[in-house]
């Protein structure tokens, strides 16, 4: 018995020591944002490869699930299957929820493990102590500008993808549904709410901060060699995830 | 009259938890002097390294570099003392994401406003002299041979002529003549 307490001791001990760490670099990488010099190379090739490499991936994930949702809808409540419910169900679940944690766990998993894996090679491989030799600060040079970089491109990405994704939901319920296309789209633009488009896109910026600040936390801790890398990858990607779904609810509650 | 030591060491100690690394180390250096510290593996040669870089806080003990105490001054005063400093790691740390020319000049393109043109010239100047061949400047890291890495680190540490070098195992990787000569 006295083993478990033990064992249910150190988990949480150890959890709120990672939970400040994580709080403390946060801050750091942040307070480096406002501090000369600006690595702009550094941050735009990050902006770069977030904001437009991931624009595939996450608009394909929000075209499909605008889709689905339309099917769903038609088939799902069969007394309201008219442009005005399907075009409102389909939007606003884009808008505030499917959009932002589908682009956010997108970002996550092809983002957020490169930069992990990307910066833990770095510290086992000392290129991060290599940065310090050559009066370069690693937080300021290599996480503030990434930390950047996802604040503003995931906002973006979900944007896009809010687009793309109430647009699939429009081919499928005129093309397959054979719903009239003005009425649909009029019906859209009726139902559009801009609080529902603000709830998302503060949730992409938050996403952007967990996605960006995990990842490079774990990255920058890591040691270990090939296996350490692996380790830091991995537990990035399933913490990041795993706030993302968390931390949606609770944005959620904030605005209901 | 005594000559002013360019790194003074005064009994560095460094412990990771019951692990002594080092204990009470003393050593004085002035210019255009070498020191060459030998010892067999895990005997704390790299740690002592890292401590002179700024990388490593000691536990007790100070390390002074041109007068500036770098275990207890500010950031700042530290930073600046470290400029004066070259450094080639044990297995390079050459930057993946950037080119030979820009890993051997990256000070001088960051902080003292050298253009590509000019950065370039001077990374050739260099690797020259390190007898590399030109057309590796173009090249990441990971397409060069490890003694080709070695050697561009060697160049990344000498480009802006500091005070104080430091080598951690600089012959690793380099056959012995190239080792001898370099």
């Amino acid at each position: 018995m006295i083993k478990i307490f033990n064992l249910i001791g150190k988990l949480s001990l150890s959890t709120f020591e990672n939970l400040g760490k994580i709080t403390l670099f946060f801050f750091m990488s942040f307070f480096w944002l406002f501090k000369k010099p600006f690595y702009f190379k550094q941050f735009l090739s990050q902006f770069l490869d977030i904001a437009f490499y991931s624009l595939p991936v996450v608009g394909l994930t929000t075209f499909f699930s605008g889709m689905v949702l339309a099917l769903q809808t038609f088939s799902g409540f069969d007394n309201f299957n008219d442009e005005g419910t399907i075009s409102k169900i389909v939007l606003t679940s884009i808008l505030r929820e499917l959009g932002p944690v589908l682009a956010g766990l997108m970002v996550c998993g092809r983002v957020g493990a490169k930069m992990a894996a990307e910066i833990a090679t770095m510290r086992v491989s000392n290129q991060i102590d290599a940065l310090e030799t050559l009066s370069t600060r690693p937080m300021q040079f290599l996480i503030s500008t990434r930390l950047l970089a996802s604040i503003i491109a995931v906002p973006f990405l979900v944007l896009v993808g809010n687009i793309i994704g109430v647009f699939g939901g429009f081919i499928v319920a005129t093309f397959k549904l054979d719903l009239n296309p003005i009425l649909y789209m009029i019906s859209t633009i009726d139902n559009f709410n801009s609080i529902d488009l603000i709830q998302g896109l503060i949730k992409a910026l938050v996403f952007g901060i967990i996605i960006s600040i995990i990842s490079c936390y774990f990255g920058f801790n890591a040691s270990g060699g090939a296996e350490g890398v692996g380790r830091a990858t991995t537990i990035s990607v399933v913490t990041a995830s795993t706030l993302i779904l968390t931390s949606t609810y609770f944005i959620t509650a904030l605005f209901i | 009259m005594k000559t002013k030591n360019l790194i003074d060491v005064k009994n560095l100690s460094v412990s990771f938890g019951n692990n002594i690394i080092l204990n009470k180390i003393n050593l004085h250096l002035s210019k255009k002097e070498s020191l060459v510290i030998i010892g067999k593996s895990g005997s704390g040669k790299s740690v002592l390294l890292k401590c002179l870089m700024g990388i490593l806080k000691p536990n007790l003990g100070s390390i002074k570099i041109d007068g500036v105490d770098i275990v207890n001054t500010n950031r700042t005063d530290k930073e600046n003392a470290l400029k004066n400093i070259g450094v080639t790691f044990q297995n390079g740390a050459l930057f993946d994401s950037l080119t030979v020319w820009e890993n051997i000049t990256f000070k001088e393109t960051r902080f003292f406003g050298f253009d590509k043109k000019a950065a370039k010239e001077k990374a050739l100047s260099i690797i020259q002299n390190l007898e590399l061949d030109k057309n590796i400047l173009e090249l990441y890291p990971s397409e060069l041979s490890g003694g080709m890495q070695k050697r561009v680190a060697i160049a990344r540490a000498i480009c802006d002529q500091p005070q104080v070098l430091f080598f951690d195992e600089p012959t690793s990787g380099l056959d012995p003549i190239t080792g001898k000569n370099n």
